[in-house]
């Protein structure tokens, strides 16, 4: 795998590994339609790291959940297209969409103890994935799983191959779920909030493992988190969500620097500081997320946002380019001369590198 | 274990009082009316039912503790000389009762699981209204009337089961099938809301974002799942499934201890009654003493010794 080295330069690529365009997501009930997700348009190139970020709710695991096809009942992707080395996944049938999951995407969840099958060993767990996708023999697989957690840093793997989830620690259990996901050497892991079980020191120990897994096997990652430490410490560009929408994307150095949307700027003046003594009250961003059944007219952040206008409460932002790498979707952004704000063709308009 | 023994002796003690408060005694119902009273005076002396209740119950405990239970009084060839011993005449009946029972829990479990399975996969459709209302239908119809249904169409209409009897292999399926009725309402209402409770939880998303096949997903991940509070229910269960065979054995003349329960209470045979019953008790203990030691089996986390 040595086609990783373009990607953090920032390079030209022409076809991105995954390209999510315009996805929406909508759980219906009796009480009516809740739009989880809006409009949700990502690019990730080969080798990227990916930061989705947004507080509970806004989206990102459900982003996860339905490029994957794997929105529980009763949601549904209405719209949109996901595709994967150019293949559309939302046209895929059940059948072809299994062969592609845990071999060509490895999905890792928050917490393991929850996230495995409890009353199935830690090996047979990682062996099913193989021998379904690698077509590998019992004992093969059982090899390779062993060489898995050895990978992984499980001291002693042969031994604890044969352990059940409850027999693992915290950090362990979520290693050997690294080891179950990455099993088949997938192009793009999704981990979706893979530390937040976890207390700090194992949490820098399973980010420091995933980035050199990330490296040796050059694959992408699209790492979901509400922790902006860990999007600043791993991913090469970001994604800001808000109530279902892609608010902010752009270069993590870029978006942290100097960032556009009233919402990203908020997040990241609410981070504490330790060594900045001008700022010794923690800002919040005042307000409470918005009800995805009873979202406002215009802008979901609007309610909430220091600097609306009255634009804000009637009309809805889309995502636009403000520099070639970077979009937002506010009011506030002057688009580029060249380019015209005419959102319907925006909207379905990924941010991607160029 | 000890849990066990303390129920054996409550149900000991309870079936040996409660036969004794039934009116009338084993010499009245065994005459019929034709003895005088000095006869009656004479045949109560013999079985020792002359003594007061407490001397006669530690008689029963220190014959029992020798593995004695006595002599019917029902089967016997001369009244008042020694019958047949008890112990002979349950043992010769258990296996009938016992395999009755195995094959009901299999035709319930062959029932239960495929239709709860199914509706927890489409919870909320048709299917799974369907096959709900099928759990109340089994629930809510008595054993001896879905017994005759059975014996009418099966034996009657199309002539391919026998009505009763012991004698063919054949003879077991009407009433293995009327016992597992009810048994197989409870494990399908349990196998339907475990099986759609374990399919919501969060490692079934993990293994379909693995790409396992869908019978997999179901049969090996989330069936395993829910072994454990199916077991739980076959073993809470089990005595609605002893209760159940003492109707079932009478109306299709099964050669088992329900039938033997039965006639024996009739008859006031005190011997008979005060070995079968706690004898139900014991096996209704063992069953949810194995269903213990399975849930070990079934589920590691509840193992002990177990490496932390």
């Amino acid at each position: 795998m040595s086609h990783m080295k373009q990607a953090n330069t920032g390079t030209a690529q022409t076809v991105p590994l995954l390209d999510i365009r315009g996805l929406r997501t909508e759980f219906r009930s009796d009480h009516g339609t809740v739009r989880v997700l809006n409009d949700v348009s990502l690019s990730v190139s080969s080798g990227e790291v990916l930061g989705l970020v947004g507080e509970s709710g806004s989206g990102k695991s459900v982003t996860a959940l339905s490029l994957l096809g794997l929105v529980p009942r009763p949601g549904r992707v209405t719209q949109g297209q996901v595709l994967l080395n150019g293949r559309d996944l939302m046209t895929m049938d059940e059948r072809a969409l299994s062969d592609l999951r845990g071999r060509e995407v490895g999905l890792v969840l928050q917490d393991a103890m929850t996230a495995m099958n409890p009353v199935l060993t830690i090996g047979q767990q990682i062996c099913e994935t193989l021998r379904r996708h690698l077509g590998l023999g019992r004992a093969q697989a059982r090899r390779r799983a062993i060489d898995l957690l050895d990978r992984v840093g499980i001291p002693d793997p042969g031994r604890r191959v044969d352990d059940y989830p409850h027999q693992f620690s915290g950090g362990m259990r979520q290693r050997a779920m690294i080891a179950m996901a990455l099993s088949c050497e997938p192009k793009l892991l999704i981990a979706d909030e893979p530390t937040t079980a976890l207390d700090v020191t194992i949490q820098a120990q399973v980010l420091d493992l995933l980035r050199s897994l990330k490296e040796e096997m050059g694959m992408s990652l699209i790492m979901i988190t509400h922790d902006l430490g860990i999007i600043a410490g791993l991913a090469d560009r970001v994604a800001v969500m808000y109530a279902g929408n892609i608010v902010e994307a752009g270069p993590v150095r870029q978006v942290f620097k100097a960032p556009v949307h009233p919402y990203t700027q908020g997040l990241l003046a609410s981070i504490p500081s330790i060594t900045d003594t001008t700022k010794s009250d923690l800002q919040a961003i005042t307000g409470l997320p918005p009800d995805l059944a009873a979202l406002p007219q215009g802008c979901a952040f609007a309610p909430r946002c220091p600097q609306r206008h009255t634009r804000c409460e009637t009309d809805r932002p889309h995502l636009i380019h403000h520099t070639a790498q970077s979009a937002a979707a506010c009011w506030l952004v002057d688009p580029p001369s060249d380019r015209a704000p005419n959102s319907t063709s925006q909207t379905t308009e990924p941010v991607r590198n160029r | 274990m000890l849990l066990g023994a303390v129920t054996l002796f409550f149900t000991l003690t309870l079936v040996f009082v409660i036969i004794r408060m039934v009116p009338s005694d084993p010499a009245t119902v065994l005459m019929m009316g034709e003895a005088t009273p000095e006869q009656l005076d004479r045949l109560r002396e013999l079985w020792g039912l002359d003594k007061s209740i407490v001397e006669q119950f530690f008689i029963y405990l220190a014959n029992l503790v020798q593995g004695n239970a006595g002599d019917s009084y029902q089967f016997q060839r001369v009244a008042g000389m020694p019958g047949v011993p008890v112990f002979d005449l349950v043992m010769n009946r258990l296996p009938a009762t016992g395999y009755l029972a195995l094959v009901a829990i299999i035709f319930s479990m062959l029932i239960a699981l495929p239709l709860g399975i199914l509706a927890a996969l489409f919870p909320d459709s048709i299917l799974d209204k369907l096959v709900l209302m099928l759990a109340s239908v089994l629930a809510s119809v008595p054993a001896f009337f879905s017994g005759m249904l059975l014996m009418l169409f099966f034996s009657l209409t199309l002539r391919i089961l026998p009505t009763g009897g012991y004698d063919t292999p054949q003879s077991v399926i009407l009433p293995a099938l009327a016992l597992s009725f009810s048994f197989s309402a409870v494990l399908l209402r349990v196998t339907r809301t475990e099986m759609a409770r374990i399919m919501r939880s969060e490692f079934i998303q993990t293994v379909r974002a693995k790409g396992l096949r869908s019978w997999r997903i179901v049969l090996v991940h989330a069936l395993k799942n829910a072994m454990i509070p199916l077991l739980t229910i076959i073993g809470l269960r089990f005595g609605d499934l002893l209760a159940g065979s003492v109707v079932v054995e009478t109306l299709f003349r099964w050669p088992g201890i329900g039938g033997l329960m039965i006639d024996s209470i009739i008859a006031r045979d005190y011997p008979v009654v005060q070995l079968v019953i706690p004898l139900a008790a014991l096996a209704f203990i063992i069953v949810n003493i194995t269903v213990d030691v399975l849930f070990g089996a079934l589920d590691p986390r509840l193992r002990t010794g177990g490496r932390s």
